[in-house]
């Protein structure tokens, strides 16, 4: 009787345990088939989720959780938005934000190249190098700082999953050491990757600071050579249009890790045409130390050059002016200039008021033979707000579409041989 | 008697003559002063001095400057070590940005020499030259020195048209990081 009823018990623990694990299945397959139904990023959350409680919080647990892939930038309104972005290529930019909060602030040009910004952090003010201040640190997530006032130039985008992988790897490194079994994580845990130095380092210097020993004297210092390639004034031009740097403004540097190039952005001040007249210049030079460009936005209410149609939508314009510098004689012109007695001027007659230059001023000739002007006109725009965008493009090398704000006009003018018989000319498919 | 007077004499004539030498010597070639910035070292000549800032020695920017106060020509030791950076290149750049505003008028920079510092890291030497006041040029070498940690050395060396190449070398030769 006794073994009976014993044997009636294994039979319904048995029943009892073969339910159980068909009822588990049931639920995995439910669960797997639910999966299967939901969107690709809460299929992601959801694996995260469950790898995080599996691993007590201490597991990579997949992939960024960023879509890191590039989105191409849709081709130029025109062409001469077109050419301007071989002096200053547009971005689209796209902020990306990862399951830990990390935020990716991703600008890439049409040549596939990408700038990446890493955090939102506010940044510190740009460091003042020459008055010894060391670069600050900023925080991008909880526990990875990364130098400020600096970028990730990325040549094609090449690099861009393994920077954030990177990131995210510190970060996990960072909860293991907080966790009570972070020991055991750290030693089993050891191919995680660093997070790679900036590439692109911006700082800022007072040019009114003294550096260079000066011997006191009534008569100005005299050059030591009057140039090879003569004496290229830094007196306005006929008009008195022109524009000399500014000095009562810091002027920034900014420093390729991968180019090994360096570029010197400084504030312009002056007249145009009889008015008030603002702007940036960016000076590049290769690692040699040879300028190899320079770059000129001059910001103006008014007419920036000759025979430009006033826009149906009044408002201020810029006129970019790329100066590119190839041979020895143009290095010995531009370096001569660069290496006056005073702030260096740009006189504008001949580069954006069209005249022939001076036969004499041998600046003035190259610029109006070699500059390609481009200008963009906004309507009704605040002028502060443009010369501000302006001096951001020209410091970070590239710009960006402003929204909100209509571009009611473009134009060129394009380079001569001679420099004489240059011309202005709309651009139809930019108007407004 | 006399033959040995004589002996004697020349014998005299002769250890006056290498001691002379060898105190002429040790004087022509005395110890160079070392200097110390940070992890940055480098020996001057004993005759140049520190000396306090002034527009005629770069201002308060360097971290030690020095000269010789004498008739032998212009000869000025200015240097830092406390750039935040780990690329010559960038270094040289700011150090001549100001000639944009006119701080190096006629500056002539050139031959780029580079090589390793002792210590660590690399360092890059700039030949400038550019007029300092009216009628005077000074021309001499800037030499920056970078480590992959930073920060960056600077040691430049300046003089009228007496400073010789040698004086520029001895200094810079020596700089060196110690730590």
């Amino acid at each position: 009787m006794a073994a009976r009823r014993r044997a009636v018990e294994r039979a319904a623990l048995r029943r009892t345990a073969i339910d159980r694990v068909i009822a588990a299945v049931l639920v995995v397959v439910t669960a797997a088939g639910l999966m299967s139904v939901l969107p690709g990023s809460s299929q992601r959350a959801v694996s995260r989720a469950t790898c995080r409680v599996a691993t007590l919080g201490l597991g990579t647990c997949g992939d960024p959780g960023l879509d890191l892939t590039d989105v191409a930038l849709a081709p130029p309104r025109c062409l001469t938005l077109a050419a301007l972005d071989d002096a200053v290529p547009e971005v689209r930019v796209r902020r990306l934000v990862a399951a830990r909060g990390l935020v990716v602030t991703v600008s890439t040009a049409r040549s596939g190249d990408v700038v990446a910004q890493l955090g939102d952090a506010p940044q510190p003010p740009v460091p003042k190098v020459l008055a010894g201040e060391a670069r600050p640190q900023r925080p991008v997530i909880e526990g990875v700082d990364v130098p400020a006032q600096a970028e990730w130039y990325l040549p094609r985008g090449q690099g861009l999953d393994e920077l954030v992988g990177a990131v995210q790897d510190a970060e996990h490194q960072v909860v293991q050491r907080r966790s009570a079994l972070g020991l055991l994580g750290t030693m089993l845990d050891r191919d995680e990757r660093s997070v790679p130095p900036p590439t692109l380092l911006t700082s800022s210097l007072d040019l009114r600071q003294p550096l260079w020993p000066r011997v006191e004297g009534q008569a100005p210092p005299r050059p030591p050579r009057s140039g090879k390639a003569g004496s290229p004034s830094r007196v306005p031009g006929r008009s008195g249009s022109s524009v000399s740097v500014a000095t009562d403004r810091p002027a920034v540097s900014v420093f390729n890790r991968i180019s090994r190039e360096s570029a010197l952005v400084v504030p312009l001040t002056g007249s145009l045409g009889g008015r008030a007249a603002t702007g940036t210049m960016r000076v590049l030079r290769d690692p040699t130390g040879a300028v190899v460009s320079v770059l000129l936005a001059v910001v103006t209410p008014s007419r920036a050059v000759p025979g430009e149609p006033l826009a149906s939508v009044p408002g201020p314009a810029v006129a970019y002016a790329q100066v590119p510098v190839r041979t020895a004689t143009e290095r010995d012109v531009v370096a001569t200039w660069l290496a006056g007695p005073g702030p260096a001027v740009v006189p504008l007659d001949g580069l954006l008021g069209l005249r022939r230059p001076q036969a004499d001023d041998q600046l003035e000739s190259f610029f109006t033979r070699a500059a390609t002007v481009t200008v963009l006109r906004y309507g009704l725009a605040d002028i502060g707000e443009l010369a501000g965008r302006v001096a951001t493009e020209l410091r970070d090398g590239r710009r960006q579409d402003w929204e909100g704000v209509p571009l009611v006009e473009a134009g060129a003018v394009a380079p001569t041989s001679s420099g004489a018989g240059r011309r202005f000319v709309v651009d139809q498919a930019c108007r407004t | 008697m006399n033959a040995e007077t004589t002996r004697r004499a020349l014998l005299g004539l002769g250890l006056g003559s290498v001691g002379a030498l060898l105190v002429g010597g040790a004087a022509a070639t005395a110890a160079p002063g070392t200097v110390t910035l940070g992890s940055l070292a480098f020996d001057v000549p004993t005759d140049v001095h520190e000396s306090p800032a002034s527009a005629a020695l770069g201002g308060p920017s360097w971290a030690w400057r020095g000269d010789r106060p004498t008739a032998a020509g212009a000869f000025i030791v200015l240097a830092r070590a406390d750039l935040a950076s780990s690329d010559v290149e960038e270094v040289v750049g700011w150090l001549l940005a100001s000639g944009l505003v006119g701080a190096l008028p006629g500056l002539v920079a050139q031959t780029r020499r580079t090589r390793t510092t002792p210590g660590g890291g690399e360092q890059v030497r700039l030949d400038v030259a550019y007029a300092a006041g009216p009628g005077v040029t000074y021309h001499g070498t800037l030499l920056v020195a970078t480590r992959p940690a930073g920060p960056a050395g600077v040691v430049l060396v300046l003089g009228d048209d007496r400073l010789t190449a040698g004086e520029v070398s001895s200094v810079l030769d020596s700089a060196r990081w110690i730590s």
